[in-house]
């Protein structure tokens, strides 16, 4: 029922639902962009094109999934036809400097999107969890982080304990 | 290709999640080893990533994703305002009316009613959860958030959502049990399951507030509209729903609860015992197959047929001698529309019938239709009904 609803929301072209897809993929797709055309405002032009595309299609998908390779394959679909337009502007030949292999393309594809979802399940956290985790990844400490929240060290330490232990994740004992 | 891709993005996610399975690990090993740059890149990606640096990318990039930009590009907005009105039309009629026995009307079979075409009043489950350190979630997709400890269920109706169990055995600090509201709004209905196991069927309209773990001696909910509940016995900790006008405590049973304008709060009781607490502190013991109506003048109690307070958790209207009036409110809810009465007379008319209520609301005008003094009319999200 979740996928079915999900389906249903997005065919209708439901604001909540495209919002949602909107705010977890925007800044992945964004910095995938950035990636090959190499400049912020463009990327974000780029990536809001690439929405503005499944907002047309939308009624073609009936997946969740299918939804995502979409706007993977279309953001960078925009993104080469951008960098090959400007090539022939500036009549730069042949060769794009920043082309490359199909295998780091790929990879550069998995690393955004494992990425996505590590900063999805952290946004997940409840806030002072994730308060006290993001300064904490900047590198505070537990006492300045204390002063900033006007929290006692004990808390900033179990808030944190707590954000690592939701996350389950290996990232967390980074940095 | 990208889709592929995609997966393994997936694959190591889980791997750092510690949720990954044999075959799934098989696959991403496969990957791994397919080129030696995969296993380079797994292993910065991995354990040299920095997290900050890349939060702080986030952070900035999202600065620009102005989505009002998109949304006025898109005209969704008016899509959204429009969007019932070019639903399609997929309806079968399997509205079963064996029961439909017209105490004061004839029924007249192949004296069909046309139905306007256009919009499908339909039924969702769209339901939205608001937590008391203020977020929010809207549950209608697998994509969405959703809070820690919780995970959304497929059935084949509805959308359940359950809270872990597990969660409260690593329950860091009491203080920390956030207090959790699932508004279900018109047009809708949804499941929820408790953190005891206690399930709560919620309808059109209806709001509940909870925790999202009992910490208590007692397990408390309180509750507006309407809501079946079959509660996991528990002796030590009784469960008690408070409604506008009454505190309902129960052990282990099953009851719908109403209370739809708070005036008037119904306890219908299926199976077990409840004892009901009205606001002036006095208190009725209920056993099954009773109803106790409870409201500021006063409460009584009345013997009832349970199922027709409770059909509709399965899928059903089940309607005795029930005023057209009343159905249209109650249907009004399920389906999300405005109504009006033609002609005053017809409201007080009495009907008795059982359909399914998964359809979208035509299928059951039509139903209705077929009585020789009603018809109906619906222009979008208006229905008036008129004499034949």
């Amino acid at each position: 029922m979740e996928e079915k609803g999900f389906v249903k929301l997005l065919h209708e072209g439901d604001e909540v639902c495209f919002k949602g897809i909107y705010e977890r993929y925007f800044a992945a797709l964004s910095l995938y962009a950035q990636g090959i055309v190499e400049s912020e405002p463009v990327s974000a032009d780029i990536v809001q094109d690439a929405f503005v595309a499944l907002w047309r299609m939308r009624r073609n998908f009936s997946s969740e999934a299918a939804v995502r390779s979409f706007l993977y394959v279309t953001v960078r679909n925009l993104s080469l036809n951008h960098v090959k337009h400007e090539n022939v502007k500036h009549r730069r030949l042949g060769i794009m400097e920043r082309e490359m292999k199909e295998a780091d393309r790929a990879r550069k594809i998995i690393s955004t999107e494992v990425e996505r979802q590590l900063v999805d399940s952290l946004n997940q956290l409840p806030r002072e969890c994730r308060n006290v985790l993001k300064m904490s990844i900047e590198g505070k400490s537990y006492r300045e982080i204390g002063e900033i929240l006007d929290i006692a060290v004990s808390t900033v330490r179990n808030h944190r304990i707590r954000a690592v232990k939701l996350l389950k994740s290996r990232f967390c004992k980074i940095s | 290709m990208i889709s592929e891709h995609l997966h393994i993005a997936d694959l190591i996610r889980k791997e750092l999640d510690g949720t990954i399975s044999h075959s799934e690990r098989a696959r991403l090993e496969q990957w791994l080893e397919a080129d030696p740059c995969n296993a380079d890149f797994y292993r910065q990606l991995t354990e040299e990533a920095d997290f900050g640096r890349m939060l702080k990318e986030y952070e900035r990039v999202s600065r620009l994703s102005d989505f009002e930009g998109f949304a006025q590009r898109t005209g969704m907005r008016r899509t959204n305002r429009l969007r019932r009105l070019r639903r399609r039309i997929g309806m079968v009629a399997a509205v079963f009316l064996p029961l439909a026995i017209l105490m004061t009307f004839v029924f007249q079979l192949g004296h069909k009613k046309s139905v306007s075409e256009d919009p499908v009043l339909h039924h969702s489950s769209v339901a939205m959860l608001m937590l008391s350190d203020g977020r929010s979630f809207t549950l209608c997709d697998t994509t969405g958030y959703l809070p820690e400890g919780t995970s959304l269920k497929k059935s084949e109706e509805s959308s359940v959502l359950s809270y872990n169990d597990e969660m409260s055995e690593e329950a860091p600090l009491p203080e920390e049990v956030v207090t959790s509201r699932l508004i279900v709004p018109r047009g809708a209905d949804y499941r929820l399951e408790l953190s005891d196991g206690t399930q709560v069927w919620l309808g059109a309209n209806s709001e509940i507030e909870y925790p999202a773990f009992f910490t208590d001696s007692v397990r408390k909910v309180s509750l507006k509209g309407l809501a079946y509940f079959k509660v996991t016995r528990d002796e030590q900790r009784p469960f008690i729903v408070r409604t506008s006008q009454a505190s309902v405590r129960v052990l282990g049973t099953e009851f719908c609860v109403s209370d739809q304008n708070g005036a008037v709060n119904q306890i219908t009781l299926v199976s077990g015992r409840v004892a009901v607490r009205d606001m002036h502190g006095s208190e009725l013991l209920l056993l099954p197959g009773q109803q106790a109506n409870i409201s500021a003048q006063g409460s009584n109690v009345a013997e009832v047929e349970t199922l027709y307070y409770t059909a509709w958790k399965d899928g059903f209207f089940m309607f005795r001698e029930k005023s057209l009036e009343k159905i249209m409110e109650e249907l009004s809810q399920w389906y999300d529309f405005d109504y009006i009465f033609n002609t005053p007379e017809l409201s007080q008319i009495a009907i008795s019938a059982r359909m399914k209520k998964y359809e979208d609301i035509d299928s059951i005008l039509e139903l209705l239709g077929q009585m020789d003094q009603i018809a109906f009319e619906r222009n979008g999200r208006t229905i008036t009904v008129m004499e034949k």
